[in-house]
């Protein structure tokens, strides 16, 4: 008896296993790609950050220059109140402060302590600080 | 006929696995150049970050800028001053001096680039007043 032969389109053991590979090496190149992107954001939120704070302190430095000038034509406690009312400061036990924002809820702490000329003795505070705390959205049922 | 047509079945049969492939090879390879790219931008750009934060604050404790950076191996180039770093440059630029009643008000901007390309600027600004510690 002959045994009829037919012929099928279908996909050999091989093929099979080289689809197999591809599929991963696709998988393994979106996951590589997805890495490098989030990679890629980070950094960036990086470098704003420390952009911001260069730009702040920067601020903070013509308010430093622009105080000390000014400073020189104060000669006494209430010129100096008017002047720090005036100028969005706060003048409390001979010390003059002020904040620049940097973003990101952060603030850049500025004091800078008075002789009894008032005139500028030194920077007594150049400082970053939150405004806000930062709370974690905690699950329901918290696990730690 | 009947091989004729067996052979031409596996004809097909090839050529959709070649297909298949040359497309499959052709994602994964853009895909991994991409991420490649990627990779080395954000590489780059933080280690300028990096360095260009550490100048930055170097600079911001120094009365003369532009003899300090000399003094350390940066390159002058007209008005700017650079200084190559691993697949980039960073460059300074714009230095002003102001001079006040009370003291000195010293600004420049500080600029990273990778081929040629800005990447970020950093301010630099300085007010040393002459009396103050």
């Amino acid at each position: 008896m002959r045994i009829k032969q037919e012929y099928r389109l279908g996909v050999g053991i091989s093929a099979m296993l080289l689809i197999f590979v591809m599929i991963s090496i696709v998988t393994l190149g979106v996951l590589s790609f997805l890495s490098a992107r989030a990679d890629k954001a980070l950094t960036d939120k990086s470098v704003l950050m420390v952009q911001a704070y260069y730009a702040a302190s920067a601020d903070a430095q013509h308010r430093l220059f622009t105080l000390d000038n000014d400073l020189q034509a104060i000669t006494s406690e209430q010129e100096l109140e008017d002047y720090a009312k005036a100028n969005a400061l706060t003048y409390e036990n001979n010390t003059l402060r002020f904040t620049v924002d940097v973003g990101g809820g952060r603030v850049l702490l500025v004091a800078v302590q008075l002789d009894e000329r008032f005139q500028m003795r030194k920077i007594s505070q150049y400082s970053m600080e939150n405004q806000t705390d930062w709370t974690p959205a905690l699950p329901e049922f918290p696990i730690f | 006929m009947k091989p004729l047509r067996n052979g031409r079945m596996l004809m097909i049969e090839l050529m959709i696995i070649i297909l298949f492939f040359s497309l499959s090879s052709v994602t994964v390879v853009r895909l991994f150049a991409a991420a490649s790219q990627l990779s080395r931008q954000s590489t780059v750009s933080t280690t300028l970050l990096q360095t260009a934060q550490s100048w930055a604050d170097l600079l911001q404790a120094e009365d003369d800028f532009q003899a300090f950076l000399q003094k350390n191996g940066w390159d002058e180039e007209g008005d700017a001053m650079s200084l190559s770093v691993d697949g980039g440059l960073l460059k300074l630029t714009g230095l002003t001096i102001q001079n006040g009643t009370g003291g000195r008000l010293i600004a420049c901007t500080l600029a990273a680039f990778v081929d040629e390309q800005e990447m970020f600027t950093l301010p630099i600004v300085r007010y040393a007043p002459e009396d103050l510690p």
